[in-house]
């Protein structure tokens, strides 16, 4: 241990909290144009903003659902291609990835998501689960947004 | 340092990084919450190189480990992974490396190679999911990249302070 904090110097530390302070950029970002997107809404209507979880295969997205209010429960596959499939489960007002045969299984290792901006992914499928917030209205008559 | 022992020692240097790389595949994470996250073993080798090679043959060091690892056992799609993630975290570490030895330890490059390896995988996801709220796991892969990086870098030290002809090729190399 003696030899370890005699190894360690000044600009170690330095750079290590820059880079630090640089990876949650992103995240500062992102609640940034969230607090945009959605302040304009909030006060419109007077409501709470909605989640809804979007899935998309390829690119392309092929099921939305309404998280905020639910209370069904509902596990269903969806297939990538003609063997790839990826089984989801809601629960709730929560999502997550329960299984699929892929050959990594990182995507169900991201667990239940519930708040915006959480993502699961499937790289070896291609398959996201997103959690857009939407102003508070109907989701039907809300046109999709494709972002 | 002769060309020969020179090109054996790249060879030896790469062989060592490809079998770490593989060993690691079996271990299976501990951390549930950072899904993806690896401990990075392999960097181990591209520290020791960074110390004992020029900048050119450390280079071959890092793309001979990606070319082989992805061809045993990988697939395209972790091949773009490591290797962007390779890439990038070889060129964080060149950089923070020209600080010099006076400023900054292994354990700051080190560091750097691991969060910098995170970047470049979290980017290639988000480019390929086209999505970039993935790199909102950042932060996350980060702290897991500090701990790794900082043991990384002390086991680096180890080797390069220990190893005689470690030693050697360090002195050669500086």
């Amino acid at each position: 241990m003696k030899s370890f904090s005699a190894m360690i110097k000044r600009w170690d530390i330095i750079v290590t909290l820059v880079l630090v302070l640089l990876s949650f950029l992103p995240a500062a970002v992102f609640s940034y144009q969230q607090a945009e997107k959605n302040g304009g809404f909030v006060k419109a209507q007077g409501e709470e903003p909605i989640y809804v979880a979007v899935i998309s295969v390829n690119n392309k997205e092929v099921r939305r659902i309404t998280l905020t209010g639910n209370t069904k429960n509902e596990v269903f596959d969806v297939f990538s291609s003609n063997d790839d499939y990826n089984t989801v489960e809601v629960r709730g007002e929560e999502i997550r990835i329960k299984g699929a045969n892929c050959s990594d299984q990182v995507c169900v290792q991201f667990g239940f998501l519930s708040k915006p901006g959480e993502t699961a992914v499937c790289l070896p499928h291609n398959f996201i689960i997103e959690i857009e917030s939407i102003g508070g209205s109907v989701i039907e008559d809300e046109p999709i947004i494709s972002s | 340092m002769t060309k020969n022992q020179r090109i054996v020692y790249i060879a030896l240097l790469a062989a060592q990084a490809v079998i770490i790389s593989i060993l690691e595949r079996a271990i299976p994470f501990p951390f549930a919450f950072a899904p993806g996250a690896k401990l990075g073993l392999a960097n181990i080798i591209t520290c020791m190189a960074l110390y004992t090679l020029t900048v050119k043959d450390v280079t071959k060091v890092v793309l001979i480990r990606i070319t082989l690892s992805a061809l045993l056992g990988g697939n395209l799609s972790s091949f773009m992974y490591s290797a962007s993630g390779a890439i990038l975290s070889l060129l964080g570490m060149i950089l923070v490396k020209q600080l010099g030895p006076s400023r900054i330890s292994l354990i700051g490059v080190s560091v750097a190679g691991a969060i910098m390896h995170n970047v470049g995988q979290l980017l290639i996801a988000s480019w390929i999911a086209q999505t970039w709220t993935v790199l909102l796991y950042l932060p996350v892969m980060s702290f897991i990249g500090i701990l790794s990086g900082i043991a990384i870098g002390i086991i680096a030290n180890y080797l390069l302070t220990h190893v005689e002809k470690l030693v050697y090729y360090r002195y050669l190399n500086e």
